[in-house]
């Protein structure tokens, strides 16, 4: 049955143009979801109640709902406002969604995590809040917040194979196209799962040499 | 901002004054009442139990932490805490800070910046020195901290008692007009403690001012001009050193210092 263990490697090439698109979606959703992060992690710890109210009730429901239902509310959702965003479109607003609820919380227990001493610091020496935070708190809560950061970023490239129910041409797609035509699926999504696994991995391991590496003046 | 000192009959031109300080949390009063003076050159420590409101007396004063009611003057600026009218705005505080130094208990230098960068951050960012004067100036106070060869280490590459000696030297770089040390020592191993003790006892032969807050007893009685005894958030004993170590007048001192001084 198995003539040749190396068998599958033959769909990788059908696949790459899905890559490019997983990749592309995770990019752009990443620094979107990182700007939208900071926002609702500002609007968290808002003084204006409903401020603070709307970006808590963005914050949970981003994080709380499944990916698939965010995607299916504004791909299939949408519409009915007259709104008709393309596939990718629609893959790149929800899960911008969900990573900005994600990143906000990075965000928000990052500067939470520089000790309060620190800002007395800053303040005893004269400095004013925004140079406070600007020279003394955010370069330490980005050395605290950048490696789970980038741990969203390799997730999120995983959750791209959701966009598949969208019909987002991305690996998924590709692979699922491939299948009904050979009808070879144990070898067409086990290269699927080899293309995803061989950026995952490479990333997480320099997530992890970052990581020891950012540490090393805190 | 009004100036109390144009119309107080002291004559000595005063060079701080912490006035009726209070900071009661909820029903708890820490500091109650509290009022010190000090004059250019001079050094006082504050000493007592744990819990008497020296660390919360001293914050005060740089209004790290608000009082509930009392009045900081130093050299021509003047803050007045009221309970029920509005706080002191920013620029006010600003001002009674860029006089005042301080050196913490746990150091709380930026572990992010070398040595030298610690001391040169606010000189550039505060009083708009330039980097090379800045970084000049902050090598002199390596220099006079014994630590110039730690100008390029982070703090996490320094001793405990090395931190403490390029906090103070930052604290100094703004050119305060009085240094406040919370508890300097505590956190440090006494042979590590004693080389920032005998930094500070070489700048006040030098002429600081300084109010320090400790529990090493054999530094405040040599090197301070006036000890305070604060005891319950209230000061229950003031004057000479060592008259107050050999013959206290007020039986909490003497409770507290046959604790400290039979260790």
């Amino acid at each position: 049955m198995i003539t040749n263990l190396l068998s599958w490697t033959q769909y990788l090439p059908a696949l790459f143009s899905g890559v490019g698109v997983a990749l592309a979606l995770t990019g752009i959703v990443i620094v979107l979801g990182f700007f939208l992060g900071l926002l609702l992690a500002y609007g968290s710890v808002s003084k204006v109640r409903l401020v603070k109210a709307v970006a808590l009730v963005v914050v949970e429901v981003g994080r709380g709902a499944p990916l698939l239902v965010l995607l299916y509310i504004v791909y299939q959702g949408l519409p009915q406002f007259q709104l008709t965003p393309t596939a990718f479109a629609s893959a790149v607003i929800a899960f911008t969604w969900s990573a900005g609820a994600y990143s906000a919380e990075v965000i928000r227990t990052s500067i939470d995590a520089v000790p309060n001493g620190q800002s007395e610091a800053a303040i005893v020496v004269g400095m004013n809040r925004v140079d406070s935070f600007r020279f003394i708190i955010a370069p330490q809560a980005i050395r605290v917040g950048i490696p789970p950061l980038m741990n969203i970023a390799i997730q999120f490239f995983q959750f791209t194979s959701l966009a598949y129910a969208i019909t987002v041409p991305e690996i998924m797609q590709a692979a699922y196209f491939q299948a009904t035509v050979t009808f070879d699926y144990f070898s067409v999504f086990l290269a699927a799962a080899f293309l995803y696994a061989s950026i995952t991995i490479p990333t997480t391991m320099l997530v992890s040499r970052l990581e020891r590496h950012l540490a090393k003046h805190l | 901002m009004n100036d109390p000192l144009a119309n107080a009959d002291e004559t000595a031109p005063l060079f701080l004054r912490a006035s009726g300080i209070t900071k009661t949390y909820k029903e708890h009063r820490a500091v109650d009442n509290v009022t010190l003076e000090i004059d250019q050159g001079e050094v006082v420590s504050i000493i007592g139990p744990s819990g008497a409101g020296k660390s919360t007396f001293l914050r005060c004063i740089n209004f790290l932490e608000m009082p509930t009611e009392g009045t900081v003057s130093i050299g021509k600026e003047s803050v007045a805490v009221e309970p029920g009218s509005r706080p002191p705005s920013r620029g006010d505080l600003a001002a009674i800070r860029r006089s005042v130094g301080m050196v913490f208990q746990s150091f709380n230098l930026f572990p992010h910046l070398t040595a030298l960068r610690n001391i040169s951050l606010a000189q550039e960012r505060v009083l708009e020195r330039s980097r090379e004067e800045a970084d000049e100036r902050s090598y002199q106070l390596l220099k006079r901290v014994g630590l110039e060869a730690k100008s390029k280490a982070y703090p996490g590459q320094c001793s405990g008692g090395q931190q403490q000696r390029i906090a103070i030297a930052r604290a100094l770089a703004l050119d305060p007009l009085v240094m406040l040390f919370d508890e300097p020592t505590s956190a440090l191993d006494p042979e590590v403690g004693a080389e920032v003790l005998s930094v500070m006892r070489e700048l006040a032969d030098e002429g600081m001012t300084a109010i320090v807050v400790t529990h090493e007893m054999a530094f405040a009685r040599d090197v301070s001009d006036r000890m305070v005894v604060m005891v319950d958030g209230s000061v229950v004993e003031e004057g000479e050193p060592h008259k107050i170590m050999s013959d206290p007048s007020h039986e909490r001192t003497r409770k507290f210092l046959s604790a400290v001084v039979g260790r």
